[in-house]
């Protein structure tokens, strides 16, 4: 009975960020199913997935919409009404759905085709005598199935590229709105301040003592922050963790930074040219070492023949591929917030 | 495992946790503002936390998943406590308005401002601008 | 009968499939489309993963370094290809984000009906 505990939080969670009128509360509540299907998959014991799910879900994803909510200044959902036709055709799947349960497995069961097939024994047997990991997930993303990973790191890195293409505009003409704005947005209330604005009217000037807090907090708190983005990426061999999950805790560390510090400072630090380069030097990283397994006399991205020993050649192999994985996250996730603040600058 | 005193006080800090957190959650939902949800919820979720780390340290003994557990600890504690400070104040830079003695209880449009408040915020409302 | 409450996991599936598909079908506000677009992906994640659990079983990591008996592990290969999912999920996210910003640039609002209405003026 404790299993239905979370589940049951989730539906009532999920049915709730899409009856709810304000869509700072949708976001928000969004947040907190994204961290409760979180510890979902830590109940089940999908502990990759589940630091995956809550660096990703309830971090990254709420910064951005939040973001994005920010910049288009609209509060309220439009007027809301009942579609029937949509809920008919929602009900008509789920009675479809449910139909085609009746054949699916129990939850738990050992003996169903995906828990025997031959290849999960394989994969759990030869993870540690062929790849070196004692992380099974880590294994297998990483050496037996690596080209499904290879090209998700490229996804990834074609979102950040779509996010540059998009959002930067060179040359802006003046009065390219030709339609009448409806000023559905006339409403008293304002989303609250998400320290994106650079406005000097804001009584940031008057506070200035009153900031030490959020600057010396951050000063101590980002260092740490990243050296567990490097320990996460580096210690995916040995325990939950990889190359996705230390790449997006890299990449918030900046954006902790720049919403802290004000967008001019972060600059400084992580250019945008520099940001730009280290999007594909990630995925240029992974497939380089394909390359030179080719050269070294073996299949593309066949790590055993990187060096003499093929076990720890395989070790090798997969760190690399890990901090390209890593590399590739982190730029993509300072993309996908710079792409989308700067926007300011041009307006 | 049998009833030692380390279980024992495992448990006490456990109970004293999840009160604390009961607490918070009682508090965010019957308080009639949002500065003070913001008490209820960033002090006793913090402290909450705080005491059911400590009950799992106890119960792990010293050992490396000790140290992790209270560097968890202090980091979650200074983070809960600043972003609660800054959401409050973002709120009241924003003119989000308290809840003063005389309101409708459970006033729910934050922004507006009621009768009995006039005269004491326009007193508030000046040292803001200063 | 008993059957189908020993499944309990795949409604807690469908509810929320359901739920995100008449969302992105009805509502009409563009972010609240894409909420329920990732409403709709993170269900398929739970139905995924909820099948690779097996009874009495735990995380799949070596003991031992790799020697001697191990332990009952879960199925570790649907967790593999969640992962992958839940990373395009999020770039699918950001690139619909940014078509959200760019229609909200070009119209001014981001109500599905007001600019279809746009639209029709437009053209």
């Amino acid at each position: 009975m404790t299993d239905l505990a979370i589940p049951l939080f989730l539906v009532v969670c999920g049915i709730a960020v899409l009856l709810v009128k304000d869509l700072m509360s949708s976001i928000m509540i969004f947040s907190v199913y994204s961290l409760m299907m979180a510890i979902e998959w830590c109940r089940l014991n999908a502990v990759d997935v589940a630091i995956t799910e809550a660096a990703v879900g309830a971090g990254i994803s709420t910064v951005l919409f939040l973001v994005i909510l920010g910049r288009t200044k609209s509060v309220d959902e439009g007027k809301k009404h009942i579609n029937i036709p949509a809920l008919l055709v929602a009900l008509g799947v789920a009675a479809v759905l449910l139909y085609g349960t009746m054949d699916l497995p129990h939850l738990r069961d050992p003996n169903i085709a995906p828990n025997t097939h031959v290849v999960t024994p394989y994969y759990l047997e030869n993870s540690y005598e062929h790849a070196g990991q004692l992380n099974v997930v880590a294994s297998i993303l990483a050496y037996f199935r690596g080209y499904d990973t290879l090209f998700e790191t490229t996804v990834v890195a074609t979102a950040g590229f779509c996010l540059i293409l998009l959002l930067r505009v060179r040359n802006k003409k003046p009065g390219t709105l030709d339609s009448q704005k409806i000023g559905v947005t006339a409403n008293k209330k304002t989303p609250a301040s998400i320290g994106v604005k650079p406005t000097a009217t804001f009584p940031d000037v008057l506070d200035q003592d009153k900031d030490i807090i959020k600057r010396t907090v951050t000063k101590l708190l980002i260092p740490f922050i990243q050296l567990f983005g490097l320990y996460v990426i580096v210690h995916g061999e040995l325990g939950p963790g990889g190359g996705f999950q230390g790449g997006v805790i890299l990449g918030v560390s900046i954006i902790v930074y720049s919403l802290v510090f004000g967008f001019d400072e972060a600059k400084k630090r992580m250019s945008v040219k520099t940001k730009d380069l280290l999007v594909s030097s990630g995925v240029l990283l992974y497939g380089g070492i394909g390359v030179i397994a080719l050269f070294m006399g073996g299949n593309y991205l066949q790590y055993g023949v990187l060096l003499p020993d093929p076990q720890f050649a395989s070790v090798v192999g997969i760190m690399g591929i890990e901090i390209g994985v890593g590399i590739t996250v982190a730029a993509v996730m300072m993309t996908l917030f710079y792409e989308t603040v700067r926007i300011d600058a041009n307006d | 495992m049998h009833m030692d005193i380390r279980v024992i006080l495992t448990g006490l800090f456990l109970v004293i946790g999840c009160f604390l957190f009961l607490v918070a959650s009682i508090g965010v939902i019957r308080f009639p503002d949002f500065f003070t949800r913001m008490h209820a919820a960033g002090k006793a979720d913090s402290l909450g936390q705080a005491c059911i780390i400590i009950g799992l340290m106890i119960y792990s003994g010293f050992t490396q998943v000790s140290l992790k557990l209270l560097i968890i600890m202090i980091t979650i504690f200074i983070i809960n406590t600043t972003a609660t400070h800054y959401l409050a104040k973002a709120a009241f830079m924003k003119g989000v308005k308290p809840w003063m003695k005389g309101n409708k209880y459970g006033e729910t449009d934050p922004f507006a401002v009621s009768s009995a408040a006039n005269v004491v915020g326009k007193k508030t409302k000046a040292k803001a601008k200063r | 009968m008993i059957e189908l409450l020993a499944k309990y996991n795949y409604w807690i599936v469908i509810i929320l499939l359901t739920t995100g598909l008449y969302g992105v079908m009805a509502r009409q506000n563009l972010i609240k489309k894409i909420i329920g677009l990732n409403v709709f992906q993170t269900a398929v994640l739970l139905f995924y993963v909820s099948m690779s659990k097996i009874e009495g079983g735990t995380a799949p990591i070596l003991i031992n370094h790799g020697h001697g008996p191990q332990p009952l592990f879960d199925n570790p290969l649907p967790q593999v290809l969640m992962l992958t999912a839940i990373v395009v999920g999020i770039s699918t996210t950001a690139v619909a984000l940014t078509f959200v910003t760019l229609i909200h640039r070009e119209y001014g609002t981001i109500e599905e009906d007001q600019i279809l209405e746009l639209n029709k003026h437009n053209d």
